[in-house]
């Protein structure tokens, strides 16, 4: 036998008891009990303690929380009706807290809303479609088989793999290839470069995207359909009928006549994958040569696929990795197949594909971010309200003498606060609509305005919360107090300390300083990323996509002319050509040395003015530009490159390989310059005229631009105004291409582009710290008002006794000085400790600066004393007389 | 007309109270409909049903009977009223015209 009865917790019998109406508790309770015993005996102590837990949760209930008598119902309108009033008095009575309170609250509440907005919209990414826990999107892995050491992981797959695996594996029910390139469309007149996605037939049987018009069991059979969604129908077709109609598409010089078999919703606003032009994935193959479309080797596609109703999906990745040997038989490496859930793919960050998809962290530091906004407003909440609470002790003296009860005043304290806070959410909400537009921009997510029943809730649970505790709190402070001493008004504060308040202003603080110091250091290290030499001249330099063209003597003719062209006009200081852009990744080679191990070395494929136009200097050799008959095995590597071989005389080398056939000379080592972001360091880069050089030892690669070719016009304009040069541009594409749009861009904005997102993030941060500290200050100023009114009559007889204004200044001041020290002090490190974590993401960081921790720490203890003296300086400043006379 | 209007499980609680004539308090009801009905239901979910139902005036309540696995509390007793019985007799009435009414089943 235990020696113990069984019993239920005791802090769920306090629950229910402070609950629930007196005249129910005891039948209730006694039943409940009645229960537990029984339940222990049958089902053990913890499950019937569980249960009983549940139970008095389950009396959460309004028809037993607001159960009364009808008599009794009337008297509470009355109160209400009172409290109400009262509570408005209130709120008149002091305005410059009340609108501290609701100011700081309201935007908290703005900046909350809208971050949940957000993250709704994020986590509803790609949920729209039915099958969705069915659908997968294979990966690879390439491990070394010696070392299992994992040398690639990507999305982008294969091209033949899920056919392949269709075929061999029964549990895969549909399986369709996603591809994406650019080509130009035309209808009549209009003429666009456009992204055009390649899929197969089952597409449609595997997503939910429904056809507008059309027949989406047809819709992608026939080898020439196109399909548009409806906002390209109605760019290209304007109202019209799209269906049947003809459009043009043009691939790699291969033009194309297709008919448009329907209008597709693309739910763009909610889809990874963009659809705006769908063909048939036949016609992927006029872009890729013949040898990757069976091949294991080139990672072009993404690969879905759609599993059986009542198919098992665990292990499915062993199942398809060994379902995959057949075709890909492992020799120094291996490749296994991954599958990534349909649903998870919009936050997976790690390994990715072309879909779109948003970093997993961006959420949490939005969340976090707006979480520390609401703490600091809702800590300046209950601060002020406590303290200003303290200023009501007689009132509260008085109320207590006449009768009213714990409950009664704690009632009061909350319908007080919950006024506050209702009204401070929906100011709150209405300036989240004002600033929702801004928002969106920063997010760089379309954010729609909507208030659904979970957001709602959202905001009703704040609300709830704020309004309880700060409720709570106020009556526990005001309580403690006797209520006849009160309402004599013996009470003195003066020497009385609070710990906990004490201790949310130092945590508020800090938290304040934190973001500050974050967003200081976030600026300082994209502008100096922004201004770190890149090892060329990014000013005034034009990049101009040539368009796709079969070879290479035509693409080389095209250049040529249009150089011969452009370079009339005074202003065109020189024209180059290269096959990858500034925007995109680079493409890597992969060259299979003879251990069996595999070296990754960047390439790119230019013309001889390249270098020059770029303003790339040589550290030593010749540049392609110098040699007469420009031997066409001539190449030139970057400085990395050499370094990485650690060779002492590069120009007696080769790029070793084993399947290289022939020899190549490199005549010239380019100083190093940044092809990709500053986030990576450089890396080995070899750069030829003529790509046949390196080709017999290529053994595999990644890329977006393939196969090698110059397709991109760099054009450096002089000084002077850039409009002539452009039309002067733009001339001459029209006269060589009259059929396709002259696009160009702004090198030095792509490259901004590149860190646009950080810099969303820096003004994203900077809002919220500034906003932080914002609020922390008129919570201060709010207190420090307080304490004043508090000490007016200890202020008036210490002037008396001869208190100097400085010493008066001091005295009021020194206490929320030492606070805010204290939370300088907790704040630094942590910021350290965080931000060395953050600029450890980018190969080239700004140092962390002591002199900016140091600086801010100063400049935030300045502007703070500078608040507390004047509030002080103010009671300093007055008659004591009048303050000591004051009854 | 609200007060015309009974929950599916309102009626079961109203029901089964009537059943238990002068032993219905909490527990007793969540028994009955377990051993009858095999039906699990929550004892709280009993309780707030049956302040409705008084509220609505269709069964009383008094309390009595402390016993000591209650830690020494009473039980709050219910009784069926006049206008608690006349409420399920229509409900009931209603139902088997409405089977009536139902073309294959008899």
């Amino acid at each position: 036998m235990k020696n113990k009865m069984p019993a239920p917790p005791r802090w769920a019998i306090q629950l229910l008891e402070s609950f629930c109406p007196p005249e129910l508790l005891e039948g209730i309770l006694g039943d409940l009990l009645e229960q537990f015993d029984r339940h222990a005996q049958r089902v053990g102590l913890a499950s019937a303690q569980r249960r009983f837990i549940w139970n008095v949760l389950r009396l959460f209930h309004p028809s037993i929380l607001f159960r009364n008598h009808f008599s009794l119902h009337l008297m509470q309108m009355a109160m209400l009706k009172s409290h109400l009033l009262v509570a408005l008095r209130n709120i008149q009575k002091r305005k410059a807290h009340s609108f501290i309170n609701i100011f700081g609250l309201s935007f908290a509440f703005a900046f909350m809303f809208l971050v949940v907005l957000f993250l709704h919209q994020e986590l509803a990414y790609d949920q729209f479609h039915s099958q969705k826990d069915r659908i997968y999107r294979l990966y690879n892995t390439i491990k070394k088989v010696e070392t299992g050491q994992i040398v690639n992981q990507s999305a982008v797959t294969a091209i033949p793999l899920a056919m392949d695996l269709q075929q061999s594996v029964p549990a895969i029910q549909y399986a369709s290839r996603w591809a994406s390139s650019s080509g130009v469309i035309q209808q009549d007149q209009n003429l666009a470069r456009e992204v055009i996605s390649f899929v197969d037939s089952q597409f449609l049987k595997i997503f939910d995207f429904p056809l507008v018009i059309g027949d989406e069991a047809t819709a992608l059979y026939q080898p020439n359909a196109i399909i548009l969604s409806q906002e390209k129908a109605k760019k290209f077709f304007g109202d019209e009928n799209p269906l049947h109609q003809a459009l043009q598409l043009t691939l790699n010089d291969s033009l194309l006549n297709l008919v448009v078999t329907g209008v597709i919703d693309n739910k763009k606003e909610v889809s990874s994958m963009v659809l705006d032009f769908v063909v048939p994935f036949k016609l992927y193959e006029i872009i890729i040569p013949p040898k990757m479309r069976t091949s294991y080797r080139f990672s072009a596609v993404e690969n879905y696929i759609l599993l059986d109703t009542n198919a098992d999906s665990t292990n499915l990745g062993e199942v398809l990795t060994r379902a995959i040997q057949v075709h890909s038989p492992p020799d120094v490496n291996r490749l296994e197949i991954g599958v990534q859930a349909l649903g998870d793919i919009h936050l997976e960050a790690e390994i990715v594909g072309n879909t779109q998809y948003t970093h997993p962290q961006k959420l949490y530091i939005l969340a976090a971010l707006a979480l520390l906004v609401l703490v600091v407003a809702f800590i300046n909440f209950i601060t002020l309200s406590t303290s200003q609470a303290l200023g009501r002790l007689k009132e509260m003296g008085m109320r207590r003498t006449l009768g009213a009860v714990r409950r009664q005043i704690t009632r009061q304290l909350i319908v007080e606060s919950f006024l506050l806070v209702a009204l401070a959410a929906s100011l709150g909400l209405g300036l989240s609509y004002v600033i929702m537009p801004g928002f969106s921009t920063w997010v760089d997510a379309p954010l729609a305005f909507r208030i659904s029943p979970v957001e709602a809730w959202y905001v009703l649970a704040l609300i709830l919360a704020i309004t309880l505790l700060s409720g709570f709190l106020q009556s526990a402070v005001l309580l403690k107090y006797d209520a006849i001493q009160a309402l004599k008004g013996k009470i003195l504060f003066t020497g009385q300390k609070s710990r906990w308040r004490e201790g949310l202003i130092v945590f508020q603080f800090a938290l304040s300083i934190l973001l500050i110091l974050g967003a200081v250091h976030i600026r300082s290290q994209l502008q100096f990323i922004q201004q770190k030499d890149l090892g060329f001249d990014q000013e005034r330099l034009i990049e101009i996509p040539l368009g796709d063209s079969p070879d290479q003597q035509t693409m080389a003719l095209k250049v040529e002319r249009f150089r011969h062209l452009a370079q009339k006009n005074s202003q065109v200081v020189a024209v180059g050509a290269s096959m990858n852009n500034t925007a995109d990744p680079w493409t890597e080679l992969t060259f299979e040395q003879d251990d069996g191990q595999k070296e990754s070395l960047f390439f790119n494929q230019i013309d001889p003015q390249y270098l020059s136009t770029m303003g790339v200097e040589l550290v030593e050799g010749i540049d392609f530009s110098a040699r007469s008959n420009n031997a066409s095995n001539a190449i030139i590597v970057n400085q990395a490159l050499v370094d990485h071989f650690g060779w002492e005389d590069p120009f007696t080398q080769q790029i070793p390989g084993k399947k290289f056939e022939g020899s190549h000379q490199i005549i010239g080592v380019a100083k190093d310059f940044h092809f990709s972001s500053l986030h990576q360091k450089i890396e080995p880069l070899i750069l030829v005229l003529d790509p046949t050089t390196i080709e017999s030892g290529i053994t595999g690669l990644s890329t977006y631009t393939w196969p090698p070719n110059l397709y991109q016009l760099l054009v450096r304009i002089g000084p002077g105004e850039l409009e002539g040069a452009l039309s002067h541009l733009e001339a001459t594409w029209q006269e060589l291409n009259p059929d396709a749009p002259f696009e160009f861009n702004f090198v030095d904005e792509v490259l901004a582009a590149k860190y646009a997102e950080e810099q969303r993030w820096g003004s994203v941060i900077n809002a919220a710290s500034l906003f932080g500290i914002l609020i922390a200050w008129l919570g201060l100023f709010g207190l420090m008002q307080l304490s004043v009114q508090k000490r007016k009559r200890e202020i008036g007889i210490r002037k008396v006794l001869g208190a100097s204004v400085p010493g008066i200044i001091s005295l009021l001041s020194s206490k929320y000085g030492k606070l805010l020290l204290i939370s300088i002090l907790v704040a630094c490190p942590v910021a350290w400790l965080l931000l060395r974590k953050w600029l450890a993401t980018f190969s080239y960081q700004i140092a962390l600066n002591p002199f900016y921790f140091i600086g801010i720490s100063l400049l935030v203890l300045l502007l703070t004393i500078i608040i507390l003296s004047l509030q002080s300086y103010r009671a300093a400043q007055r008659n004591p007389i009048v303050a000591i006379k004051m009854e | 007309m609200r007060k015309n209007y009974l929950g599916e499980f309102e009626e079961l609680i109203l029901t089964v109270v009537g059943i238990l004539g002068q032993e219905a308090y909490g527990n007793a009801i969540v028994e009955v409909i377990e051993k009858e009905l095999d039906r699990k239901v929550n004892l709280s979910a009993v309780h707030i049903t049956l302040y409705r139902l008084e509220d609505k005036g269709l069964v009383t309540s008094e309390m009595a009977g402390a016993t000591a696995t209650r830690g020494g509390r009473r039980k709050r007793y219910f009784k069926i009223t006049n206008a608690g019985i006349a409420q399920i007799q229509k409900l009931q009435a209603q139902r088997q015209q409405l089977w009536g009414l139902l073309p294959n089943f008899n």
